[in-house]
């Protein structure tokens, strides 16, 4: 009988190196699953969480579609809630004082519909008016909140430059505010000027020579027109702008003071924007201001007219 | 037992290779899926509108307005009907000379003349703002308009050089 050989068997170390080969790769694919997955879960994050800056900007230019106006690209919104203001009807003398025992105002303490200026307008209310200023009005039409023929604003326009230097109109020409109101004809005007050639007290005694020129010249030209001066507006606590040009919220109170006593003379009405702006420390306040702390954000613009349009009656 | 180790054996390499597999598979889509966006980067070039956001988004800026069709002449001196698609953005306060942009024309004629147009644009802005804000003069130190066949792009910001890396798309 033929012996029956016995099948050769693998040496138990070659099964044991096998085993371990098979869960060393195991591992890895293992690692590799979950890698994958984390990096799948840390990109859902930011779709479910607060929009990228990107995802913002893309926002703002659906807003903004080319023949949307630029009044959807308005600024950001206020980081905190607008103080409260109340609207004064004389010139502010001096600022009250930061009170220690006041707190700062909160979006729960500020009960912000009862309190914060009214911003609603009517852009037809404004519609046969002419606005005569300087950058700060240029936001007016850039902003997209009148028409461009409704403003004749250059940067660094000023009283005398009003009658004296041209500015790039709407309709492609140049000319003066001036010649454009005497054009225009309009139903009113608003003067915002004042902001420039405020850097010493002789440019002050001097703008306010122009100033009073310029009303004048426009009663002259325009003998149907109401004429509107409209209070040089405050410049913020660390206006960069303001350091820059050497001007400050005293000048400017003095210059509105000025502005003022010719309206009396002349028989234009004085507008008091500077009280509407101001904050609890008598400055521009920073929910209104401009990064450079003397221009204008966007929402400004709405509670200007806004309070225009109720000062004037519309 | 020798049966049954050989049949773990057997039984563990399957598996292990059906799984090797499934990772080489798994990092073959992978790539191919960098391929793909990577081809479709390349094919579909970032819109306008794209480009413009995108550098709204990484530069630092002050309140900025679009500019539209309706007032894209008044603002910059381009007739629209000379681009097929553009996006521009202006400081909607006045108070600072940021301001960008990127135009396709409608052929290369028309691109040669927007970037005359925005050339002296440039010069305008400069003498606008050199008395009047001296401290942002900076932001016209390597401003830029560029033209890239058809497409022309330029910006007036306080990073110029980001501002063409983004804008030239």
């Amino acid at each position: 009988m033929q012996e029956k050989r016995p099948k050769p068997k693998l040496p138990r170390s070659v099964i044991v190196l096998n085993i371990i080969m098979i869960l060393l790769i195991l591992l890895v694919c293992g690692l590799t699953f979950s890698l994958a997955f984390s990096a799948i879960k840390k990109e859902e994050v930011p779709a479910t969480g607060a929009p990228t800056s990107r995802d913002t900007s893309s926002e703002l230019l659906n807003m903004n579609g080319i023949t949307q106006s630029a009044e959807a690209t308005e600024d950001k919104p206020p980081h905190t809630p607008p103080v409260p203001m109340t609207k004064r009807t004389t010139e502010p003398t001096e600022p009250p004082p930061p009170s220690e025992t006041t707190p700062e105002p909160t979006a729960e303490s500020v009960p912000t519909e009862s309190t914060s200026p009214s911003t609603s307008y009517s852009k037809e209310f404004f519609a046969n008016d002419l606005f005569i200023g300087d950058s700060i009005s240029t936001g007016l039409y850039l902003y997209g909140k009148l028409d461009m023929k409704n403003v004749a604003a250059g940067i660094g326009y000023t009283p005398y430059k009003a009658y004296s230097e041209t500015i790039e109109l709407y309709d492609g020409t140049s000319a003066t505010a001036l010649e454009y109101a005497q054009r225009m004809q309009p139903n009113r005007i608003f003067i915002m000027l004042g902001s420039n050639g405020m850097g010493s007290s002789t440019d002050i005694e001097g703008m306010k020579g122009s100033y009073a020129t310029l009303l004048e010249k426009l009663a002259d030209s325009c003998p149907e027109t109401d004429i509107y001066c409209i209070s040089v507006s405050p410049v913020t606590a660390d206006s960069s702008s303001a350091a820059s040009a050497g001007i400050t919220n005293e000048m400017i109170r003095n210059f509105n003071g000025s502005v003022k006593e010719i309206c009396n003379d002349t028989g234009a009405m004085y507008l008091d924007l500077y009280g509407l702006l101001i904050d609890e420390n008598g400055c521009f306040s920073e929910d209104y201001a401009e990064v450079d702390g003397l221009h204008f954000l966007g929402t400004t613009y709405d509670v200007m007219l806004s309070f225009i349009q109720n000062e004037i009656g519309g | 037992m020798s049966k049954t180790i050989k049949r773990l054996t057997a039984i563990l390499f399957t598996a292990a290779l059906a799984l090797t597999t499934g990772c080489g598979n798994n990092s073959d889509s992978d790539v191919s899926s960098g391929a793909v966006s990577g081809a479709t980067s390349e094919a579909d070039v970032k819109s306008a509108p794209e480009r413009v956001a995108e550098l709204a988004s990484q530069v630092e800026l002050p309140s900025m307005a679009e500019v539209t069709a309706d007032n894209l002449h008044t603002f910059l001196g381009i007739d629209s009907e000379k681009i097929s698609e553009f996006s521009a953005q202006i400081c909607a306060s006045g108070a600072m000379p940021d301001e960008f942009g990127v135009f396709v024309a409608v052929d290369g004629e028309a691109a040669a003349e927007i970037k005359s147009t925005l050339e002296s644009r440039i010069e305008k802005q400069r003498d606008t703002y050199k008395d009047y804000t001296p401290d942002e003069m900076y932001k016209f130190d390597d401003c830029f308009v560029e033209q890239n066949g058809n497409c022309v792009f330029y910006a007036i910001c306080a990073d110029n050089t980001l501002a063409a890396d983004i804008l030239k798309g």
